[in-house]
């Protein structure tokens, strides 16, 4: 070898060693992981940041007392804005805090009533770390307090929820898995409605549950919270409705009237929300394809043809009533969470333009008229009698 | 030169993607989707349509001057000192393209990646690689480039089809509800970048080995045609992904890249997409600094005509340093002042010299 490509090959060498890095380096532990954020209204409009950290050595701690979580470490930082108070972690901490793989926030409910939550979320989508894939939720009352609870299950509580609020979405229809990109478009949609998943404790923190929504209109969080019941059809109106479970009143009359009900396992569900428009009048025809299979039987006979008809008839009156009233609903308090606006928005943008302003009234004007195919698919793996009979 | 160097005209177009779409990819779809919003993929279409009206041009003239550069048949066409007053303003025009792209690549490390490490040692890095390569030779880059387009090319489509699960196909209407204004606007900046580049282009068709003419603008027109496919799929995925969110965010590629997730086996892949993205600036980079030094060494009559790589590459780097302070400045120039003022230094020049030769009858010899 010349010595010319002597050089040639050291300096490759050096570079193959020197170029793998950044600038600087980093250590993994200078670093606490972020795993959930809450953020709660503080005093003179500060706001409270509350951080939930993995703790590394994992899950044996857990005889600890009930302050932090399994496996996790709480940080409160006030500031206000957003970035101030992350910065202000490592004062309590000690740590930088990474929020890479973070899973979740929670937005108190006070928060979110009192300021855009474009405003508080700005920072998550802004800096480099965390992702447009975090879920986002809204709790009942305190957002931090929930960052107590102990996972059930998951190492952390913020695994524990991004679980829950998958689970829920894909098994039991009461919730959406809702993330933070979701959240920003919604945000910059025509109509500026949407839905955020909401999470309550039955038993002041030592449970909590995911189901139901917040409605954020403007930005801001509408007064009451949509309950988990109303949610099926709500879901099944946005085409959001994955599997579920829909409980029939027995076609026995009498039966009926003493509360008893029957299941179906919802396996698919398709809505399409069609919009005519008509000079000034919108009308709106909801056609629905439900596709499932006997759950429980408790009073109806599946054997025959005819028999089959008239569960299937029970089944789309349900799905229809439940769905009707849940319009209803949104129509009495003006809230477009259906998309209608920003479907108009997509087909006819320049009427939307003259409509946008008065949206909202009009929207509790619109008719709607629904139609529902019911497909029962099979009654499980025994015959279609209850097995009480 | 000593010794000629060729390439087929398959590479010769594989360098022009690579040149096409190099930094575009990474750089446009953004601020074009914030100008033309929903219409952004009808930009694409019109600024291609441009582009492929400059690509005919620049082959015009190859072919009426075979053998020869833009610098070379410019000064046969216009003389000697004309030539040399366009050829100032040319080459400090592709200069500070150059430095735009050094200002590129840093931008988006610091932004996104690797926010701690100044962007001057990211930017010295990658022009002391392109430096390299592009004294290496066009046969080394059009060779080299190959792999590194497939690479490129194949991230962006791994990208799409991945984040499909987030797509929503309703997002892509209404297409124009603002008019046709934004859609121009949108177009005018695509434009600029990279489509009015191609007049550059015309000092490296000569390299091309002299059995290919005949293929030579298929290919080229082939390489358009893929960059603006291309462009117009990552423009529209991003709209059915971001929605109204997609002229807001910057690198949107990028942001989707980190949104891959499949199950919890493939996620957090962003880093890897973002080097192969990347890739493309370096192989833009490496080809303008061959095109710099091959203008420079012409006009300058030089004997070597690699001597001038490595000052270049220096100069183009202290230009990068130096132009900007901060990315507002930045992009405000790069998406308002340059597709204005590479007109007037690239195509304005290129017509010129088209109109003059077409109206010389006689076909010169050789080259």
């Amino acid at each position: 070898m010349t010595m010319r490509s002597r050089l040639a090959v050291t300096i490759s060498i050096a570079a193959l060693f020197l170029q793998t890095g950044c600038w600087d380096h980093d250590e993994l532990t200078e670093f606490g992981y972020v795993q959930a954020a809450a953020i709660d209204a503080a005093e003179d409009g500060k706001l409270e940041l509350t951080t939930h950290f993995y703790r590394p050595s994992g899950g044996e701690q857990s005889g600890e007392s009930g302050k932090s979580g399994k496996g996790g470490i709480n940080i409160k930082t006030k500031a206000k804005t957003v970035f101030e108070a992350v910065r202000d972690i490592p004062i309590h901490f000690g740590r930088k805090a990474k929020w890479d793989h973070m899973r979740v926030i929670l937005i108190g409910e006070e928060l979110a009533k009192k300021q855009n939550i474009g405003d508080i979320l700005d920072f998550f989508s802004r800096d480099h770390e965390p992702r447009d894939t975090i879920s986002v939720l809204i709790a009942k009352g305190k957002a931090s307090d929930y960052l107590d609870t102990k996972p059930l299950i998951e190492h952390t509580i913020g695994q524990q929820m991004l679980k829950m609020e998958e689970t829920t979405s894909t098994y039991t229809a009461k919730t959406t898995h809702f993330l933070l990109l979701d959240l920003a478009i919604q945000l910059k949609s025509e109509t500026n409605t949407t839905l955020v998943p909401f999470m309550f404790s039955p038993n002041k923190q030592k449970e909590i549950s995911i189901a139901g929504f917040a409605v954020i209109k403007d930005g801001k969080m509408r007064k009451t919270p949509l309950s988990p019941q109303a949610i099926p059809p709500l879901l099944m109106l946005i085409n959001q409705y994955d599997q579920g479970v829909l409980e029939i009143p027995c076609s026995d009359q009498a039966l009926a009237d003493k509360g008893m009900k029957e299941a179906l396992e919802v396996k698919s569900l398709v809505t399409k929300l069609k919009t005519s428009i008509k000079d000034e009048s919108v009308s709106v025809h909801v056609t629905t394809k439900l596709s499932g299979s006997v759950a429980e039987l408790r009073c109806s006979t599946v054997k025959t043809e005819e028999e089959q008809k008239k569960l299937e008839h029970t089944i789309q009156n349900q799905v229809e009533r439940d769905m009707r009233k849940t319009v209803e609903r949104l129509q009495k308090e003006q809230l477009d969470v259906l998309g209608l606006g920003n479907s108009i928005y997509r087909k006819h943008p320049s009427l939307w333009k003259s409509w946008k302003p008065t949206w909202d009234k009009r929207f509790s004007e619109i008719r709607f008229d629904f139609k529902t195919e019911v497909n029962v698919v099979n009654t499980g793996t025994i015959v279609g009698t209850p097995f009480s009979k | 030169m000593q010794k000629q160097e060729i390439v087929s005209s398959f590479q010769m177009s594989m360098l022009f993607l690579a040149f096409l779409t190099g930094s575009s990819i990474v750089n446009i779809p953004a601020p074009l989707t914030g100008a033309a919003r929903n219409g952004a993929w009808i930009s694409v279409l019109l600024a291609a349509a441009m582009g492929g009206l400059l690509l005919f041009g620049v082959l015009y003239l190859h072919r009426k001057f075979p053998g020869m550069t833009f610098i070379q048949y410019g000064r046969q066409t216009l003389g000697k000192w004309p030539m040399a007053m366009i050829s100032i303003p040319f080459l400090l025009t592709t200069f500070s393209m150059f430095s735009s792209i050094l200002v590129d690549i840093g931008g988006f490390f610091s932004s996104t990646m690797m926010v701690d490490t100044p962007s001057f040692i990211v930017q010295t890095l990658f022009i002391v690689l392109s430096a390299l390569t592009a004294r290496a030779g066009i046969e080394v880059m059009a060779r080299m480039f190959v792999v590194l387009i497939v690479l490129m090319y194949g991230a962006v489509i791994v990208v799409l089809v991945l984040v499909a699960p987030h797509y929503h196909p309703e997002y892509l209407l209404p297409v124009i509800p603002e008019g046709i204004k934004p859609v121009l606007h949108g177009a005018y900046i695509i434009y600029g970048f990279p489509f009015t580049e191609i007049t550059l282009i015309s000092m490296l068709l000569p390299f091309i080995r002299k059995e290919d003419a005949g293929t030579t603008g298929k290919y080229m027109l082939y390489a358009i045609v893929i960059c603006s496919v291309v462009l117009v799929a990552a423009v529209i995925c991003s709209i059915m992904a971001f929605g109204p969110l997609s002229g807001i965010f910057k690198f949107s590629v990028f942001r989707l890249a980190r949104m891959i997730q499949i199950g919890e086996i493939l996620e957090r892949v962003e880093s890897m997409i973002g080097f192969s993205l990347i890739a493309g600036s370096y192989m833009k980079a490496t080809i303008v600094l061959f095109i710099l030094k091959t203008a420079l060494t012409q006009l300058f009559n030089l004997q070597d005509d690699r001597i001038l790589t490595y000052p270049a590459a220096l100069f183009g780097l202290l230009l990068s340093i130096t132009s900007y302070k901060n990315e507002v400045g930045f992009l405000e120039t790069s998406l308002i002042v340059w597709p204005l003022l590479s007109n007037i230094m690239f195509t304005v020049p290129l017509i010129l010299i088209m109109v003059v030769a077409s109206f010389r009858r006689q076909k010169p010899k050789g080259g």
